[in-house]
């Protein structure tokens, strides 16, 4: 995994969503991720709906990629949309990654490794404190699904963007045996 | 199937049935994860290595559980 040297990784700070974040004009490449990061990010962090986390270039607040952090799972396209219908994870006590992602200029050269494994970090912190089963997210696409299987989350569902889970133990074993 | 007049009502107007649950009741999501963890049997090698790859190459983790006041929750109440 080769850093691309126009990205210095040891100058990423990854923080919580501040004030001075611009989101508005972020682009990932990924229309319904951008339109949730560009529009309704910044709310739903500011009403503790999700937890939004931001990797800035040291003494920058441009953002070149986040997450986010939830108990409950928020679909993007369903924020946008009006009428949702209840959300279909219910029996499933977990932590959900949310809305990772990098921006186009800063795709290929790592980050989107630092920050899964920064959101790890917290999952497992959080597991430590409150009962979950599992981190989970929805897989934007077949080639995030095959890296995901790789990484070990669990398959649940076979449709776009499906649903994939990696079990509180296998997060518990990276982090103590590593 | 039984007969389900929520979902009856929803055809009517058009609507698509809802969603089934992915999980059915809590004991299926945890027997998913068991099963997703012995089938790996725990962290898997491209796991720990993108774990070695984030220590190598990321120094200011911040992830660790702090309980005092934080500086940096700059938004007031909603």
């Amino acid at each position: 995994m080769a850093a691309n040297p126009s990205l210095d990784l040891g100058t990423i700070t990854i923080s919580a969503l501040r004030e001075e974040h611009d989101l508005s004009s972020f682009c990932c490449g990924e229309s319904d991720l951008d339109k949730f990061i560009n529009k309704k990010a910044k709310k739903l962090h500011l009403d503790n709906r999700i937890k939004v986390f931001c990797a800035c270039a040291r003494d920058s607040h441009s953002v070149c990629g986040l997450y986010s952090l939830a108990i409950r799972h928020e679909d993007t396209k369903k924020l946008l949309a009006e009428g949702d219908p209840p959300l279909p994870e219910k029996n499933f006590p977990a932590l959900y990654i949310g809305t990772l992602a990098v921006s186009l200029r800063h795709q290929n050269q790592g980050l989107g490794t630092i920050l899964l494994i920064n959101a790890l970090r917290r999952a497992y912190y959080i597991s430590q404190n409150v009962a979950v089963f599992g981190v989970a997210l929805r897989s934007l696409n077949d080639r995030t699904t095959k890296l995901y299987e790789k990484y070990g989350f669990g398959l649940r569902e076979d449709i776009t963007q499906p649903l994939m889970v990696l079990p509180v133990w296998s997060l518990n074993d990276l982090m103590t045996r590593s | 199937m039984a007969f389900s007049l929520r979902d009856a009502l929803r055809w009517f107007q058009g609507g698509e049935k809802k969603p089934e649950p992915l999980f059915r009741s809590e004991q299926e999501a945890y027997d998913f994860c068991v099963t997703q963890y012995n089938k790996t049997n725990g962290a898997t090698e491209e796991l720990r290595r993108a774990y070695e790859f984030y220590l190598k190459n990321y120094h200011d983790d911040g992830c660790e559980p702090f309980l005092g006041p934080r500086d940096h929750h700059d938004f007031g109440a909603p």
